[in-house]
């Protein structure tokens, strides 16, 4: 096939019209350095020679292989804001129960006596419990009352004074 | 999902404190029943049903009986001769109760302090507590319930028994269990 023929069928090879075989006899005349070929056509056949023969490395699947491994073995997690906030609730209710039942098992263990004074009745006669309730009573009443005994005091005076004031000016 | 679970940790975390969460006073009262240098007496609100149940005749006891209907409990707790890890005084006393109480009277005399607390819940009255301290006593006492002052007040304006005397009275030997 002369120069002529070769870019003819370079032409039809770029407008897709060839077929294999055609394709195939300007790969031939391609590598041989035809002259009639463009030097694009020449450096695509070159290029499809160049990926056909490329090979992967014999290490890289090995590499790339210990490299998937290695990452799943080191557990790495991400701990946000929204983890620690949640392991923090979880801590203060664990704590908060803690503390209730470490109240709950003290008072259990307090002497004898002692918490069950804290609920039962130190008197077994509701009215030996009436009189002592009475008198306790009294006795804060009393003392309430002397506490505002001098507010009182002043209200009365307050009103007093207010009642002379309205009457001199009534006078005048 | 989410939501729910932070739902659940909010609820968690309120009964966790409900749990943990005490009456100061029942903790005061608490630590001090036992000890021999207190003298304890405590009216509980099964006892306060029963005086409703009571019958009377006497006026005063009838005017009693109005002044505590609401009330539901009394503890008290008096010391003569404050010892031990007991408050040997009112400021020692105070500073055991929570915040949650607020003064409501304080009365200074030479020979005696006495201060009134209350707890209050909306407009009402849910503890009143009372410290008196002297020289060498110290006196405690806690009413809770609907507390009404001025029922209070005018118990004592009626009648003529010796509240006064009360501290002077308490026998050890009767009301410390």
């Amino acid at each position: 096939m002369d120069n002529r023929d070769l870019e003819l069928l370079e032409l039809k090879y770029w407008a897709g019209e060839t077929t294999l075989p055609e394709e195939e006899v300007l790969q031939r005349a391609a590598r041989a350095g035809s002259e009639g070929l463009s030097a694009d056509y020449k450096r695509l056949v070159g290029l499809a020679d160049q990926s056909r023969e490329a090979e992967l490395d014999p290490a890289f699947e090995a590499e790339f292989w210990a490299r998937v491994e290695g990452g799943k073995s080191s557990g790495a997690r991400i701990f946000t804001i929204a983890h620690f906030i949640r392991y923090a609730a979880v801590g203060i209710v664990l704590v908060a129960l803690g503390l209730g039942m470490w109240d709950i098992i003290s008072e259990d263990h307090l002497p004898e006596g002692q918490l069950i004074s804290a609920v039962e009745d130190t008197y077994e006669s509701p009215e030996q419990a009436f009189e002592e309730a009475k008198k306790a009573l009294l006795f804060a009443s009393q003392k309430l009352n002397k506490g505002a005994a001098p507010v009182e005091e002043i209200k009365r005076f307050h009103t007093t004074k207010m009642s002379i004031i309205g009457q001199g000016a009534e006078n005048q | 999902m989410k939501i729910r679970n932070n739902i659940s940790l909010v609820i968690l975390l309120l009964l966790a404190q409900g749990i943990s969460a005490q009456d100061a006073i029942e903790k005061y009262f608490s630590a001090y029943a036992n000890d021999p240098s207190f003298t304890s007496i405590v009216i509980s609100s099964k006892m306060f049903e029963l005086f409703a149940k009571m019958d009377t005749s006497d006026p005063e006891n009838k005017k009693v009986k109005e002044a505590i209907g609401g009330l539901k409990g009394i503890r008290i707790l008096s010391s003569e001769t404050a010892q031990g890890g007991a408050p040997k005084n009112v400021q020692a006393a105070i500073a055991k109760i929570g915040k949650e109480f607020e003064l409501l009277m304080s009365i200074d005399e030479s020979n005696e302090k006495v201060r009134f607390y209350i707890r209050e819940e909306g407009e009402k009255i849910n503890e009143l507590l009372m410290i008196v301290s002297g020289k060498e006593e110290l006196f405690l006492m806690s009413l809770t319930g609907d507390i009404d002052l001025s029922k209070m007040s005018s118990l004592s304006k009626n009648m003529n028994i010796g509240g006064m005397n009360y501290l002077q009275n308490l026998d050890k030997n009767d009301k410390t269990k």
